[in-house]
Protein backbone atom coordinates (compact mmCIF):
# COMPACT_ATOMS: atom_id res chain seq x y z
CA UNK A 1 0.00 0.00 0.00
CA UNK A 2 1.22 3.49 -0.90
CA UNK A 3 -1.20 5.71 0.92
CA UNK A 4 -1.46 9.35 0.01
CA UNK A 5 -3.80 11.80 1.70
CA UNK A 6 -4.89 14.55 -0.65
CA UNK A 7 -6.99 17.64 0.04
CA UNK A 8 -8.93 19.52 -2.65
CA UNK A 9 -9.06 23.25 -2.03
CA UNK A 10 -11.98 24.29 -4.20
CA UNK A 11 -11.92 28.06 -3.87
CA UNK A 12 -13.35 31.19 -5.41
CA UNK A 13 -10.24 33.26 -6.09
CA UNK A 14 -10.60 37.01 -6.04
CA UNK A 15 -9.43 38.54 -9.32
CA UNK A 16 -6.02 40.24 -9.04
CA UNK A 17 -6.00 39.96 -5.26
CA UNK A 18 -3.19 37.57 -4.29
CA UNK A 19 -3.11 38.72 -0.65
CA UNK A 20 -6.72 37.69 -0.11
CA UNK A 21 -6.25 34.47 -2.08
CA UNK A 22 -3.12 33.50 -0.15
CA UNK A 23 -5.09 33.92 3.08
CA UNK A 24 -7.72 31.47 1.80
CA UNK A 25 -4.96 29.10 0.67
CA UNK A 26 -3.20 29.37 4.03
CA UNK A 27 -6.45 28.68 5.91
CA UNK A 28 -7.10 25.57 3.84
CA UNK A 29 -3.48 24.41 4.29
CA UNK A 30 -3.86 24.70 8.07
CA UNK A 31 -7.02 22.64 7.86
CA UNK A 32 -5.14 20.12 5.71
CA UNK A 33 -2.37 19.96 8.30
CA UNK A 34 -4.94 19.01 10.95
CA UNK A 35 -6.26 16.36 8.58
CA UNK A 36 -2.75 14.88 8.17
CA UNK A 37 -2.79 15.67 4.48
CA UNK A 38 0.31 15.08 2.33
CA UNK A 39 -0.72 17.19 -0.67
CA UNK A 40 -3.30 19.94 -1.14
CA UNK A 41 -4.37 21.06 -4.61
CA UNK A 42 -5.86 24.41 -5.57
CA UNK A 43 -7.43 25.50 -8.89
CA UNK A 44 -5.89 27.09 -11.96
CA UNK A 45 -4.55 30.61 -11.26
CA UNK A 46 -5.82 30.23 -7.70
CA UNK A 47 -3.17 32.54 -6.26
CA UNK A 48 -3.93 35.56 -8.45
CA UNK A 49 -7.49 34.82 -9.54
CA UNK A 50 -8.43 33.78 -13.05
CA UNK A 51 -10.23 36.91 -14.29
CA UNK A 52 -7.39 39.35 -13.66
CA UNK A 53 -7.30 40.59 -17.26
CA UNK A 54 -4.40 43.00 -17.95
CA UNK A 55 -3.38 42.98 -14.26
CA UNK A 56 -1.64 39.71 -15.09
CA UNK A 57 1.27 41.74 -16.41
CA UNK A 58 1.86 43.15 -12.92
CA UNK A 59 1.21 39.90 -11.07
CA UNK A 60 3.15 37.34 -13.10
CA UNK A 61 6.45 36.41 -11.50
CA UNK A 62 9.60 34.36 -11.89
CA UNK A 63 9.33 30.94 -10.29
CA UNK A 64 10.63 30.12 -7.72
CA UNK A 65 12.20 33.51 -6.89
CA UNK A 66 8.92 35.41 -7.01
CA UNK A 67 7.13 36.77 -3.99
CA UNK A 68 4.01 34.62 -4.37
CA UNK A 69 5.93 31.38 -4.79
CA UNK A 70 8.02 32.28 -1.73
CA UNK A 71 4.85 32.80 0.28
CA UNK A 72 3.55 29.41 -0.85
CA UNK A 73 6.87 27.88 0.23
CA UNK A 74 6.54 29.41 3.68
CA UNK A 75 3.03 28.01 4.04
CA UNK A 76 4.22 24.56 2.91
CA UNK A 77 7.16 24.71 5.34
CA UNK A 78 5.00 25.77 8.26
CA UNK A 79 2.11 23.38 7.70
CA UNK A 80 4.24 20.49 6.42
CA UNK A 81 1.80 20.03 3.53
CA UNK A 82 2.86 20.00 -0.13
CA UNK A 83 0.97 22.54 -2.22
CA UNK A 84 -0.01 22.52 -5.86
CA UNK A 85 -1.48 25.87 -6.92
CA UNK A 86 -1.86 27.98 -10.03
CA UNK A 87 -0.22 31.32 -10.77
CA UNK A 88 1.02 33.31 -13.77
CA UNK A 89 4.71 32.81 -14.47
CA UNK A 90 6.93 35.45 -16.03
CA UNK A 91 9.82 33.58 -17.54
CA UNK A 92 11.43 36.67 -19.08
CA UNK A 93 10.21 40.07 -20.22
CA UNK A 94 7.07 39.69 -22.30
CA UNK A 95 6.90 35.90 -21.90
CA UNK A 96 4.19 34.68 -19.54
CA UNK A 97 2.92 31.18 -18.87
CA UNK A 98 -0.22 29.96 -17.18
CA UNK A 99 1.56 27.75 -14.65
CA UNK A 100 1.07 25.44 -11.71
CA UNK A 101 3.69 25.30 -8.94
CA UNK A 102 4.30 22.23 -6.82
CA UNK A 103 5.90 23.35 -3.56
CA UNK A 104 7.07 20.85 -0.98
CA UNK A 105 7.71 21.45 2.74
CA UNK A 106 11.46 21.09 2.07
CA UNK A 107 11.08 23.96 -0.46
CA UNK A 108 11.66 21.81 -3.53
CA UNK A 109 9.64 23.45 -6.29
CA UNK A 110 8.52 22.28 -9.74
CA UNK A 111 6.61 24.17 -12.36
CA UNK A 112 4.16 22.91 -14.98
CA UNK A 113 3.09 25.18 -17.84
CA UNK A 114 -0.26 24.96 -19.56
CA UNK A 115 -0.07 23.48 -23.04
CA UNK A 116 -3.54 24.17 -24.48
CA UNK A 117 -4.53 27.82 -24.15
CA UNK A 118 -8.21 28.40 -24.94
CA UNK A 119 -9.09 31.46 -26.95
CA UNK A 120 -12.60 30.47 -27.94
CA UNK A 121 -15.89 31.32 -26.22
CA UNK A 122 -15.21 33.54 -23.16
CA UNK A 123 -11.50 32.71 -23.06
CA UNK A 124 -8.70 35.07 -23.94
CA UNK A 125 -5.62 33.20 -22.75
CA UNK A 126 -3.53 33.59 -25.89
CA UNK A 127 -3.63 37.32 -25.35
CA UNK A 128 -1.57 36.84 -22.22
CA UNK A 129 0.25 33.52 -22.26
CA UNK A 130 2.62 31.47 -24.32
CA UNK A 131 1.85 27.75 -24.54
CA UNK A 132 4.30 25.33 -22.93
CA UNK A 133 6.96 24.06 -25.33
CA UNK A 134 7.61 20.81 -23.48
CA UNK A 135 5.78 18.26 -21.39
CA UNK A 136 7.31 17.01 -18.15
CA UNK A 137 6.04 14.73 -15.43
CA UNK A 138 6.54 16.30 -11.99
CA UNK A 139 8.68 14.23 -9.62
CA UNK A 140 7.26 13.80 -6.12
CA UNK A 141 7.79 11.54 -3.09
CA UNK A 142 4.79 9.51 -4.32
CA UNK A 143 5.89 9.02 -7.91
CA UNK A 144 5.45 11.18 -10.99
CA UNK A 145 2.56 13.63 -10.98
CA UNK A 146 0.83 14.17 -14.31
CA UNK A 147 0.01 17.82 -13.72
CA UNK A 148 -2.11 19.59 -16.32
CA UNK A 149 -4.16 22.73 -16.43
CA UNK A 150 -7.84 22.90 -17.37
CA UNK A 151 -8.18 22.74 -21.19
CA UNK A 152 -5.15 20.39 -21.26
CA UNK A 153 -7.57 17.67 -20.16
CA UNK A 154 -9.31 17.96 -23.56
CA UNK A 155 -6.22 16.57 -25.25
CA UNK A 156 -5.93 12.90 -24.22
CA UNK A 157 -2.30 12.68 -25.40
CA UNK A 158 -1.24 14.74 -22.40
CA UNK A 159 -2.63 12.29 -19.84
CA UNK A 160 -1.35 9.39 -21.93
CA UNK A 161 2.16 10.85 -21.94
CA UNK A 162 2.20 11.04 -18.14
CA UNK A 163 0.83 7.52 -17.76
CA UNK A 164 3.43 6.14 -20.21
CA UNK A 165 6.03 8.12 -18.29
CA UNK A 166 5.13 6.17 -15.16
CA UNK A 167 2.76 8.55 -13.42
CA UNK A 168 0.11 6.90 -11.23
CA UNK A 169 -1.64 10.19 -10.53
CA UNK A 170 -3.04 12.70 -13.02
CA UNK A 171 -3.93 16.10 -11.60
CA UNK A 172 -5.91 18.83 -13.34
CA UNK A 173 -6.07 22.38 -11.97
CA UNK A 174 -9.04 24.12 -13.52
CA UNK A 175 -10.96 27.37 -13.86
CA UNK A 176 -13.98 26.15 -15.77
CA UNK A 177 -17.14 28.20 -16.16
CA UNK A 178 -20.62 26.68 -16.35
CA UNK A 179 -21.25 25.35 -19.81
CA UNK A 180 -18.28 23.00 -19.89
CA UNK A 181 -19.28 20.98 -16.87
CA UNK A 182 -20.61 17.97 -18.79
CA UNK A 183 -17.52 17.73 -20.97
CA UNK A 184 -15.15 17.91 -18.01
CA UNK A 185 -17.12 15.37 -16.01
CA UNK A 186 -16.91 12.96 -18.93
CA UNK A 187 -13.21 13.56 -19.49
CA UNK A 188 -12.31 13.16 -15.80
CA UNK A 189 -13.68 9.61 -15.78
CA UNK A 190 -12.38 8.82 -19.24
CA UNK A 191 -8.79 10.04 -18.62
CA UNK A 192 -8.65 8.11 -15.32
CA UNK A 193 -10.00 4.86 -16.75
CA UNK A 194 -8.25 4.91 -20.15
CA UNK A 195 -4.90 5.47 -18.43
CA UNK A 196 -5.65 3.35 -15.35
CA UNK A 197 -4.49 6.28 -13.23
CA UNK A 198 -5.94 8.25 -10.39
CA UNK A 199 -7.25 11.60 -11.51
CA UNK A 200 -7.80 14.57 -9.25
CA UNK A 201 -9.66 17.56 -10.69
CA UNK A 202 -9.85 20.84 -8.74
CA UNK A 203 -11.95 23.70 -10.09
CA UNK A 204 -12.65 27.31 -9.17
CA UNK A 205 -16.15 27.72 -7.70
CA UNK A 206 -18.68 30.52 -7.51
CA UNK A 207 -19.69 33.64 -9.40
CA UNK A 208 -16.72 35.73 -10.50
CA UNK A 209 -17.60 38.82 -12.53
CA UNK A 210 -20.04 37.51 -15.12
CA UNK A 211 -19.05 33.85 -15.04
CA UNK A 212 -20.11 31.03 -12.78
CA UNK A 213 -17.32 28.57 -12.09
CA UNK A 214 -19.09 25.30 -11.43
CA UNK A 215 -16.80 23.76 -8.80
CA UNK A 216 -17.64 20.06 -8.64
CA UNK A 217 -14.02 19.06 -8.02
CA UNK A 218 -13.56 15.31 -7.89
CA UNK A 219 -11.28 12.34 -7.49
CA UNK A 220 -11.52 9.24 -9.65
CA UNK A 221 -9.71 5.96 -9.10
CA UNK A 222 -7.91 4.09 -11.90
CA UNK A 223 -11.09 2.25 -12.83
CA UNK A 224 -12.96 5.52 -13.31
CA UNK A 225 -14.89 5.19 -10.06
CA UNK A 226 -15.62 8.45 -8.29
CA UNK A 227 -14.06 8.58 -4.82
CA UNK A 228 -14.89 12.15 -3.86
CA UNK A 229 -17.10 14.88 -5.26
CA UNK A 230 -17.21 18.44 -3.95
CA UNK A 231 -20.13 20.86 -4.10
CA UNK A 232 -21.23 22.56 -7.28
CA UNK A 233 -21.06 26.35 -7.67
CA UNK A 234 -19.55 27.23 -4.26
CA UNK A 235 -16.22 26.87 -2.48
CA UNK A 236 -15.63 23.58 -0.72
CA UNK A 237 -12.91 21.45 0.80
CA UNK A 238 -12.51 17.70 0.89
CA UNK A 239 -9.94 15.06 1.78
CA UNK A 240 -9.45 11.68 0.23
CA UNK A 241 -7.01 8.89 0.96
CA UNK A 242 -5.82 7.04 -2.08
CA UNK A 243 -3.79 3.85 -2.34
CA UNK A 244 -1.44 4.36 -5.27
CA UNK A 245 -0.71 0.63 -5.46
CA UNK A 246 -4.21 0.26 -6.91
CA UNK A 247 -2.74 1.55 -10.18
CA UNK A 248 -0.62 -1.60 -10.45
CA UNK A 249 -3.62 -3.86 -9.83
CA UNK A 250 -5.83 -2.00 -12.30
CA UNK A 251 -3.15 -2.04 -14.99
CA UNK A 252 -2.81 -5.78 -14.45
CA UNK A 253 -6.56 -6.24 -14.84
CA UNK A 254 -6.85 -3.92 -17.89
CA UNK A 255 -3.33 -3.26 -19.24
CA UNK A 256 -4.19 -0.21 -21.35
CA UNK A 257 -0.79 1.36 -20.82
CA UNK A 258 1.10 -1.85 -21.69
CA UNK A 259 -1.10 -2.27 -24.76
CA UNK A 260 -0.85 1.33 -25.93
CA UNK A 261 0.18 0.88 -29.59
CA UNK A 262 3.33 3.01 -29.84
CA UNK A 263 3.46 2.92 -33.65
CA UNK A 264 0.24 4.97 -33.76
CA UNK A 265 2.07 7.99 -32.35
CA UNK A 266 4.20 8.22 -35.48
CA UNK A 267 1.07 8.17 -37.62
CA UNK A 268 -0.59 10.58 -35.22
CA UNK A 269 2.18 13.09 -35.78
CA UNK A 270 1.81 12.78 -39.53
CA UNK A 271 -1.98 13.12 -39.29
CA UNK A 272 -1.57 16.18 -37.10
CA UNK A 273 0.70 17.79 -39.69
CA UNK A 274 -2.06 17.32 -42.28
CA UNK A 275 -4.72 18.90 -39.98
CA UNK B 1 1.80 64.59 -25.95
CA UNK B 2 2.13 64.16 -29.66
CA UNK B 3 -1.05 63.79 -31.56
CA UNK B 4 -1.17 64.32 -35.23
CA UNK B 5 -4.19 66.60 -35.10
CA UNK B 6 -4.86 66.86 -38.78
CA UNK B 7 -5.03 63.11 -39.04
CA UNK B 8 -6.94 62.58 -35.77
CA UNK B 9 -9.46 65.21 -36.82
CA UNK B 10 -9.95 63.54 -40.19
CA UNK B 11 -10.33 60.06 -38.67
CA UNK B 12 -12.86 61.17 -36.04
CA UNK B 13 -14.90 63.04 -38.63
CA UNK B 14 -14.93 59.91 -40.78
CA UNK B 15 -15.95 57.84 -37.73
CA UNK B 16 -18.89 60.12 -36.90
CA UNK B 17 -20.01 60.35 -40.52
CA UNK B 18 -19.91 56.61 -41.27
CA UNK B 19 -21.45 55.61 -37.92
CA UNK B 20 -24.41 57.94 -38.35
CA UNK B 21 -24.81 56.85 -41.95
CA UNK B 22 -24.63 53.11 -41.20
CA UNK B 23 -27.13 53.51 -38.39
CA UNK B 24 -29.52 55.01 -40.92
CA UNK B 25 -29.72 58.18 -38.84
CA UNK B 26 -30.11 61.72 -40.06
CA UNK B 27 -27.86 63.58 -37.68
CA UNK B 28 -26.30 64.00 -34.28
CA UNK B 29 -27.53 65.17 -30.89
CA UNK B 30 -25.12 66.85 -28.48
CA UNK B 31 -25.59 68.08 -24.95
CA UNK B 32 -23.69 71.36 -24.90
CA UNK B 33 -22.34 72.39 -21.52
CA UNK B 34 -20.24 75.35 -22.55
CA UNK B 35 -17.17 73.26 -21.81
CA UNK B 36 -14.34 72.14 -24.02
CA UNK B 37 -15.33 68.48 -24.53
CA UNK B 38 -18.80 69.13 -25.93
CA UNK B 39 -17.40 72.06 -27.95
CA UNK B 40 -14.85 69.79 -29.64
CA UNK B 41 -17.43 67.08 -30.37
CA UNK B 42 -19.81 69.72 -31.77
CA UNK B 43 -17.11 71.14 -34.04
CA UNK B 44 -16.18 67.68 -35.32
CA UNK B 45 -19.84 66.71 -35.79
CA UNK B 46 -20.56 69.84 -37.83
CA UNK B 47 -17.67 68.98 -40.13
CA UNK B 48 -18.83 65.35 -40.38
CA UNK B 49 -22.58 65.81 -40.77
CA UNK B 50 -23.04 69.42 -41.81
CA UNK B 51 -24.04 71.95 -39.17
CA UNK B 52 -27.74 71.77 -40.07
CA UNK B 53 -27.77 68.10 -39.04
CA UNK B 54 -26.22 68.68 -35.62
CA UNK B 55 -28.62 69.60 -32.86
CA UNK B 56 -27.25 71.10 -29.67
CA UNK B 57 -29.08 71.26 -26.36
CA UNK B 58 -28.03 73.43 -23.45
CA UNK B 59 -29.77 72.08 -20.35
CA UNK B 60 -28.86 74.34 -17.43
CA UNK B 61 -29.92 74.09 -13.81
CA UNK B 62 -29.77 76.64 -10.99
CA UNK B 63 -26.16 75.60 -10.29
CA UNK B 64 -25.01 76.23 -13.86
CA UNK B 65 -22.79 79.35 -14.14
CA UNK B 66 -24.47 82.04 -16.29
CA UNK B 67 -21.33 82.41 -18.44
CA UNK B 68 -21.85 78.87 -19.76
CA UNK B 69 -24.83 80.02 -21.82
CA UNK B 70 -22.72 82.80 -23.35
CA UNK B 71 -20.06 80.23 -24.25
CA UNK B 72 -22.61 77.94 -25.89
CA UNK B 73 -23.95 80.89 -27.90
CA UNK B 74 -20.46 81.91 -28.97
CA UNK B 75 -19.64 78.35 -30.03
CA UNK B 76 -22.85 77.62 -31.95
CA UNK B 77 -22.69 80.96 -33.74
CA UNK B 78 -19.15 80.16 -34.84
CA UNK B 79 -20.13 76.66 -35.98
CA UNK B 80 -23.35 77.81 -37.63
CA UNK B 81 -25.40 75.22 -35.76
CA UNK B 82 -28.68 75.61 -33.94
CA UNK B 83 -29.19 74.99 -30.27
CA UNK B 84 -32.10 74.90 -27.88
CA UNK B 85 -32.23 75.69 -24.20
CA UNK B 86 -34.13 73.25 -21.99
CA UNK B 87 -34.26 74.52 -18.39
CA UNK B 88 -33.84 71.63 -15.97
CA UNK B 89 -35.03 73.13 -12.69
CA UNK B 90 -38.78 72.53 -13.09
CA UNK B 91 -38.12 68.89 -13.80
CA UNK B 92 -35.71 68.58 -10.89
CA UNK B 93 -38.34 70.13 -8.63
CA UNK B 94 -40.71 67.35 -9.66
CA UNK B 95 -38.07 64.79 -8.72
CA UNK B 96 -37.52 66.52 -5.40
CA UNK B 97 -41.23 66.44 -4.61
CA UNK B 98 -41.35 62.80 -5.54
CA UNK B 99 -38.13 61.64 -3.90
CA UNK B 100 -38.23 63.86 -0.79
CA UNK B 101 -34.67 65.18 -0.39
CA UNK B 102 -35.04 65.59 3.37
CA UNK B 103 -34.81 61.84 3.71
CA UNK B 104 -31.97 61.58 1.22
CA UNK B 105 -28.71 62.83 2.60
CA UNK B 106 -26.65 61.34 -0.23
CA UNK B 107 -25.58 64.39 -2.23
CA UNK B 108 -24.01 62.26 -4.94
CA UNK B 109 -27.42 60.69 -5.66
CA UNK B 110 -28.79 64.18 -6.41
CA UNK B 111 -25.68 65.26 -8.29
CA UNK B 112 -25.94 62.18 -10.53
CA UNK B 113 -29.63 62.72 -11.18
CA UNK B 114 -28.96 65.86 -13.23
CA UNK B 115 -26.82 64.22 -15.95
CA UNK B 116 -29.24 61.28 -16.12
CA UNK B 117 -32.24 63.54 -16.68
CA UNK B 118 -30.24 65.50 -19.26
CA UNK B 119 -29.43 62.31 -21.14
CA UNK B 120 -33.10 61.20 -21.02
CA UNK B 121 -34.01 64.48 -22.72
CA UNK B 122 -31.26 64.05 -25.32
CA UNK B 123 -32.46 60.54 -26.13
CA UNK B 124 -36.01 61.88 -26.55
CA UNK B 125 -34.67 64.34 -29.09
CA UNK B 126 -32.64 61.59 -30.76
CA UNK B 127 -35.78 59.50 -31.29
CA UNK B 128 -37.75 62.50 -32.44
CA UNK B 129 -35.12 63.57 -34.96
CA UNK B 130 -33.89 60.10 -35.93
CA UNK B 131 -30.41 61.04 -34.77
CA UNK B 132 -27.62 59.53 -32.71
CA UNK B 133 -26.50 60.89 -29.35
CA UNK B 134 -22.86 61.92 -29.59
CA UNK B 135 -21.01 61.34 -26.34
CA UNK B 136 -18.61 63.93 -25.01
CA UNK B 137 -16.61 61.83 -22.52
CA UNK B 138 -12.84 61.95 -22.80
CA UNK B 139 -10.33 59.24 -21.96
CA UNK B 140 -9.11 60.86 -18.73
CA UNK B 141 -12.55 60.92 -17.12
CA UNK B 142 -13.53 57.54 -18.54
CA UNK B 143 -10.45 55.89 -17.04
CA UNK B 144 -10.94 57.25 -13.52
CA UNK B 145 -14.73 57.02 -13.61
CA UNK B 146 -15.25 60.77 -13.32
CA UNK B 147 -18.67 60.71 -14.95
CA UNK B 148 -22.21 59.59 -14.22
CA UNK B 149 -23.08 56.04 -15.19
CA UNK B 150 -26.01 56.16 -17.64
CA UNK B 151 -25.68 59.94 -17.42
CA UNK B 152 -23.23 62.04 -19.41
CA UNK B 153 -21.51 58.84 -20.61
CA UNK B 154 -24.71 57.46 -22.15
CA UNK B 155 -24.34 57.85 -25.89
CA UNK B 156 -24.40 56.02 -29.20
CA UNK B 157 -20.79 56.78 -29.97
CA UNK B 158 -17.93 58.42 -28.09
CA UNK B 159 -15.84 60.30 -30.66
CA UNK B 160 -13.24 61.62 -28.17
CA UNK B 161 -13.41 58.73 -25.71
CA UNK B 162 -9.83 57.70 -26.46
CA UNK B 163 -8.31 61.17 -26.21
CA UNK B 164 -6.87 62.41 -22.92
CA UNK B 165 -8.03 65.80 -21.64
CA UNK B 166 -4.74 67.42 -22.68
CA UNK B 167 -5.17 66.02 -26.16
CA UNK B 168 -8.73 67.36 -26.28
CA UNK B 169 -7.34 70.78 -25.30
CA UNK B 170 -4.79 70.62 -28.09
CA UNK B 171 -7.41 69.46 -30.57
CA UNK B 172 -9.66 72.34 -29.44
CA UNK B 173 -6.93 74.83 -30.32
CA UNK B 174 -6.44 73.14 -33.67
CA UNK B 175 -10.22 73.37 -34.29
CA UNK B 176 -10.17 77.04 -33.25
CA UNK B 177 -12.70 76.61 -30.47
CA UNK B 178 -13.29 80.04 -28.82
CA UNK B 179 -10.56 80.88 -26.32
CA UNK B 180 -13.13 81.63 -23.62
CA UNK B 181 -14.07 77.93 -23.63
CA UNK B 182 -10.50 76.62 -23.84
CA UNK B 183 -9.17 78.72 -20.99
CA UNK B 184 -11.90 78.29 -18.38
CA UNK B 185 -11.49 75.74 -15.60
CA UNK B 186 -13.14 72.40 -16.43
CA UNK B 187 -16.25 71.78 -14.33
CA UNK B 188 -18.86 69.04 -14.20
CA UNK B 189 -21.29 71.72 -12.99
CA UNK B 190 -22.52 69.56 -10.14
CA UNK B 191 -22.67 72.46 -7.66
CA UNK B 192 -21.91 76.19 -7.78
CA UNK B 193 -18.24 76.99 -8.17
CA UNK B 194 -17.23 73.36 -8.61
CA UNK B 195 -14.08 72.65 -10.61
CA UNK B 196 -12.94 69.18 -11.63
CA UNK B 197 -9.34 69.64 -10.59
CA UNK B 198 -10.27 70.89 -7.11
CA UNK B 199 -12.67 68.01 -6.59
CA UNK B 200 -10.22 65.40 -7.87
CA UNK B 201 -7.25 66.71 -5.93
CA UNK B 202 -4.92 66.64 -8.94
CA UNK B 203 -4.67 68.50 -12.22
CA UNK B 204 -5.61 67.04 -15.60
CA UNK B 205 -1.98 67.54 -16.59
CA UNK B 206 -0.85 65.30 -13.73
CA UNK B 207 -3.68 62.84 -14.35
CA UNK B 208 -2.82 62.50 -18.02
CA UNK B 209 0.86 61.99 -17.28
CA UNK B 210 -0.05 59.22 -14.85
CA UNK B 211 -2.56 57.59 -17.18
CA UNK B 212 -0.23 57.65 -20.17
CA UNK B 213 2.48 55.94 -18.14
CA UNK B 214 0.07 53.35 -16.73
CA UNK B 215 -1.29 52.75 -20.21
CA UNK B 216 2.17 51.65 -21.30
CA UNK B 217 2.34 49.09 -18.48
CA UNK B 218 4.51 51.11 -16.08
CA UNK B 219 4.36 50.35 -12.36
CA UNK B 220 3.55 52.95 -9.67
CA UNK B 221 7.27 53.25 -8.85
CA UNK B 222 8.19 53.72 -12.50
CA UNK B 223 5.48 56.37 -12.97
CA UNK B 224 6.75 58.17 -9.88
CA UNK B 225 10.34 58.08 -11.14
CA UNK B 226 9.31 59.35 -14.54
CA UNK B 227 6.90 62.12 -13.49
CA UNK B 228 7.93 63.01 -9.95
CA UNK B 229 4.26 62.89 -8.96
CA UNK B 230 3.62 61.59 -5.42
CA UNK B 231 3.16 57.82 -5.20
CA UNK B 232 -0.04 58.34 -3.19
CA UNK B 233 -1.58 60.25 -6.10
CA UNK B 234 -0.53 57.60 -8.60
CA UNK B 235 -1.90 54.82 -6.38
CA UNK B 236 -5.16 56.71 -6.07
CA UNK B 237 -5.47 56.85 -9.84
CA UNK B 238 -4.72 53.12 -10.06
CA UNK B 239 -7.44 52.50 -7.49
CA UNK B 240 -9.95 54.71 -9.31
CA UNK B 241 -9.31 52.86 -12.57
CA UNK B 242 -10.07 49.54 -10.90
CA UNK B 243 -13.06 50.78 -8.89
CA UNK B 244 -14.76 52.17 -11.97
CA UNK B 245 -14.52 49.36 -14.50
CA UNK B 246 -18.25 48.80 -13.88
CA UNK B 247 -18.95 52.25 -15.33
CA UNK B 248 -17.05 51.54 -18.53
CA UNK B 249 -18.64 48.21 -19.36
CA UNK B 250 -22.20 47.09 -20.09
CA UNK B 251 -23.88 45.45 -17.08
CA UNK B 252 -22.43 42.06 -16.22
CA UNK B 253 -24.45 39.33 -17.87
CA UNK B 254 -24.06 36.06 -16.06
CA UNK B 255 -23.07 33.47 -18.63
CA UNK B 256 -25.51 30.58 -18.52
CA UNK B 257 -26.03 29.56 -22.12
CA UNK B 258 -24.05 28.04 -24.96
CA UNK B 259 -23.34 31.44 -26.50
CA UNK B 260 -24.20 34.51 -24.49
CA UNK B 261 -24.88 38.22 -25.13
CA UNK B 262 -21.87 40.34 -24.30
CA UNK B 263 -19.65 37.25 -24.09
CA UNK B 264 -19.30 34.99 -27.05
CA UNK B 265 -22.35 35.60 -29.23
CA UNK B 266 -20.76 38.21 -31.42
CA UNK B 267 -22.09 39.65 -34.66
CA UNK B 268 -20.91 42.61 -36.74
CA UNK B 269 -22.00 45.99 -35.38
CA UNK B 270 -23.13 47.05 -38.83
CA UNK B 271 -23.69 44.90 -41.87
Amino acid sequence: MVLLRVALGQMSSLPANPDANLKIIEGMCERAQEDNVDLIIFPELSVTGYLMHDEVFNLAEKIPEGNLTQKLRKIANRTNVSILAGLPEKERPGVLYNSAVFVQPNSETYTTRKILLPNHSVFNEKRYFKPAEEIKTTPSPWGGLGVQICYDLFSPEISRFHALNGSPLLICLSASPGVRQQLFESFIKARAAENASFLIYVNQAGVQDDLIFWGGSEVCDPSGKQLLKLKYDEPDYGVVEIDLSQVDRTRTFIPTIRDAPGWIYTDLKEAQARR
Amino acid sequence: MKTEFMRVEKIIIEFIRTTVEKAGAKGGIIGLSGGIDSAVVAALACKALGSSNVHGYFIPSSVTPSEDEDHVKELTTKLGMSFEIIPLDDLLEQYKTLLNPETTSNNMAWANLMPRVRQALLYFKASELNSLVLGTSNKSELMIGYFTKFGDSAADLAPIGDLYKQEVNDLAKHLEIPASIITKAPSAGLWPGQTDEEELGFSYKELDEILEALESFQTVDQVHEKTGIAKETISRVVKLIRLNEHKRRPPLTLKLGYRSPGHDWRVPFFT
